[in-house]
């Protein structure tokens, strides 16, 4: 049987070409843009490594902020440069100052040095190493910049949006429900495991 | 004497009252500026010329105004510690022999004491007490105790002027211990001992071998006509110092001639600390500047390395522009035609980053603000090679064009500023060397500043680069946009 192959009609084709040249064509210089990125649940007590990240800039040679984080589900252990300003040379780096108790890391900063060209385009500013609480309720724990400033080679600031982000933590019953369920799954399969070789598990050597 | 109200007994709760009595001088001053009569201009001055330094703002500012401020009631409480005997209710402000420098002892109260100077082969002593019966039970056992022998002997007392808290053991002295007494001519007549004269005429700085000991002396006539500051160069912790015995701290509080003298003799001073480099004091009246308080802290934690009597040069030379500050309030205040111009203590401070091979930048500024559109010559040390540039509004001069490479660690640039004199202000003349560096250094300390505001004491104002009254990444980055690409600090 001959399949019959039917073309898109004019009008679609033409929309999906309006729709390419759209995509394709140079976009009007966006706003760059800051975020916090990485994982978006933990268990309780388990490690956790969130990334500020930079995305769209030009040209970046200082910047500046503070991160809020929610103290009644996480701990952070430490901040660590990420790296992308020291792609345009040598910087100077400060993991700010670490507050458990309110809730904030307060004056991460990181300057390029020397007259040289800042850093475009995008990467990793700042590295978060957390720790999930392992007492802690269940919920979405929110993360967010505060008090960003950033500055091209020229000194001028440069203006940022900003993305927070949420990591969730299972509530305790859901997460013990689940061990429960893994562990049931794990005793049915071993009991079909015996059943099929008439042997007990402990007698296979 | 009135004692003012204390919550502990001691000298330390009566000497500290003296806050309380300073801090309502300087509200008066503070309210009486916006009168501008010339002697409120003067006391004004005397205030800015005092820096970010309290320790000056509490004894030498109020010490040296105390007339002029109306304040002089500290002085007078100041009587009530000079204690000769050892025993009585003041017997508690007797301080015992009390090593300032390695080769320097104090020994006296805290109204005036003597200090006495170890040389190789012999003691010299600024002053000789109150009177006999104290320096035969003080300062004779305390020279015994440190070596007084026929081998070592005293060989001579300086005398910083002829009044009776200063020389009334000089006989004792002389016939016991056999000692020479030098006195400032102008106040050796009548004098039992028959000192050995200087002549206080002669208003020169001249060295002076005193005892064996090189003294430079400067008559200072005004607290008393044959007043006599010097300098000597003592040794703390193995390094020369050299330190200035004031002749004589308080002014006539009637006499204008005395006064016009006392200030002509201050500005003299200014001169030769500057000349000298004198970095520590030690002064007979040792509540005036502080220096009782030092010895407290020597008595209580040992002295340290440099001593406390090390106040550093621009320490003396300000306190010496506070002092010539408050003479012309009290002179301005004795006669109303005076009219007398400002004297404005100038600083330069290296700014962030610099000097560096390729940028050096000094703020110039004082008490009223930056030096404005004024010209600072740096100059390399070993080269001789210069750069002048104008300040600008903010006060900072920069040479931008190398005149290098200069070697950080290695190389020192000077910046020095001429001053000015218009009829109204002179402007003193000011100098700040420096060693070329990488920039490490100050981004170090813009890192430990961050975040801080003008007026919190974290902040540091010549890392303030955009001058907006906070440190933070923006003056960083200002700091590091100006060293040497690829430097890594760690």
């Amino acid at each position: 049987m001959n399949k019959t192959i039917r073309l898109p009609g004019l009008p679609a084709i033409l929309s999906t070409a309006a729709l390419c040249a759209m995509l394709s064509a140079t976009p009007a210089s966006a706003t760059p843009i800051l975020a916090i990125t990485g994982p978006g649940s933990v268990q309780p007590g388990a490690a956790l490594q969130l990334s500020v990240t930079a995305s769209g800039l030009a040209d970046l040679y200082a910047y500046q902020f503070d991160i809020l984080f929610d103290v009644t589900r996480f701990n952070v252990d430490s901040v660590a440069s990420g790296g992308f300003l020291g792609t345009a040379g040598s910087s100077f780096f400060d993991a700010g100052l670490v507050d458990n108790t309110t809730g904030v890391v307060t004056l991460v900063f990181e300057s390029l040095i020397g007259p040289v060209p800042g850093a475009s385009g995008g990467g990793t500013l700042a590295l978060l190493n957390l720790s999930a609480l392992p007492g802690a309720a269940g919920g979405s724990a929110g993360f967010s910049l505060a008090n960003v400033t950033v500055y091209d080679a020229a000194l001028d600031p440069v203006n940022v949006a900003l993305q927070a982000h949420a990591v969730a933590v299972p509530e305790p019953s859901a997460w013990l429900l689940a061990l429960a369920g893994l562990a049931a799954l794990g005793a049915q399969a071993a009991r079909r495991s015996q059943r099929s070789t008439g042997r007990s598990p402990a007698s296979m050597a | 004497m009135q004692h003012p109200s204390r919550r502990t007994t001691g000298p330390v709760a009566s000497l500290t009252s003296i806050a309380a009595l300073v801090g309502a001088a300087l509200a008066v001053a503070v309210t009486s500026a916006a009168a501008q009569s010339r002697t409120d201009i003067h006391r004004d001055a005397a205030t800015r010329n005092v820096g970010n330094d309290p320790f000056m703002l509490q004894y030498a500012r109020a010490f040296y105004c105390n007339l002029p401020d109306n304040n002089n009631q500290i002085v007078i409480n100041s009587r009530g510690w000079n204690n000769t005997t050892g025993t009585g209710a003041n017997a508690i402000y007797r301080i015992a022999p009390t090593q300032i420098f390695d080769d320097v002892w104090f020994v006296g109260n805290h109204y005036v004491g003597q200090y006495m100077i170890k040389t190789a082969d012999g003691f010299v002593q600024a002053d000789a007490a109150n009177n006999a019966n104290e320096v035969a039970t003080f300062n004779h056992p305390a020279l015994v105790q440190l070596g007084l022998s026929d081998a070592y002997p005293l060989k001579a007392v300086f005398l910083t002027h002829g009044h009776g808290d200063h020389d009334g053991g000089a006989a004792w002295l002389k016939t016991n211990l056999g000692a020479q007494i030098v006195l400032g001519s102008a106040d050796a007549a009548g004098k039992s001992y028959a000192p050995t004269t200087l002549d206080s005429a002669d208003l020169s700085m001249r060295p002076m071998s005193i005892g064996g000991k090189n003294f430079w002396v400067l008559p200072t006539p005004g607290h008393t006509p044959g007043s006599t500051s010097a300098v000597v160069e003592v040794m703390d912790h193995g390094k020369p110092v050299r330190v200035l015995m004031n002749g004589g701290q308080s002014m006539s509080s009637n006499s204008i001639p005395a006064v016009a003298s006392y200030l002509d003799s201050i500005e003299r001073t200014y001169v030769m600390v500057k000349a000298l480099n004198v970095e520590g004091v030690m002064t007979p009246h040792i509540y005036w500047d502080g220096e009782g308080e030092k010895l407290r802290q020597i008595l209580a934690t040992g002295r340290s390395n440099p001593s406390q009597h090390v106040y550093g040069h621009d320490s003396v030379v300000r306190q010496m522009v506070v002092a010539r500050e408050c003479s012309a309030a009290w002179l301005s205040r004795l006669d109303a035609t005076t009219v007398l111009p400002v004297w404005r203590y100038n600083r330069l401070e290296f700014q962030h980053a610099s000097p560096l091979p390729s940028r050096m930048a000094v703020k110039a500024s004082n008490g009223w603000g930056p030096l404005v559109n004024q010209t600072v010559t740096f100059q390399h040390a070993d080269s001789g090679a210069t750069c002048t540039a104008q300040t600008n509004a903010a006060g900072v001069a920069t040479c931008a064009s190398p005149f290098g490479p200069f070697r950080p660690g290695i190389d020192r640039i000077t910046a020095s500023y001429a001053g000015a004199a218009g009829s109204e202000f002179v402007d003193l003349p000011a100098m700040v060397a420096g060693t070329v560096g990488n920039g490490c250094s100050d981004l170090a300390a813009a890192r430990s500043a961050i975040g801080s505001r003008s007026g919190q004491a974290r902040y540091v104002d010549r890392l303030d680069a955009d001058g907006n009254g906070v440190i933070d990444v923006r003056d960083v980055a200002s700091i590091a946009r100006n060293m040497a690409a690829g430097t890594r600090c760690s």
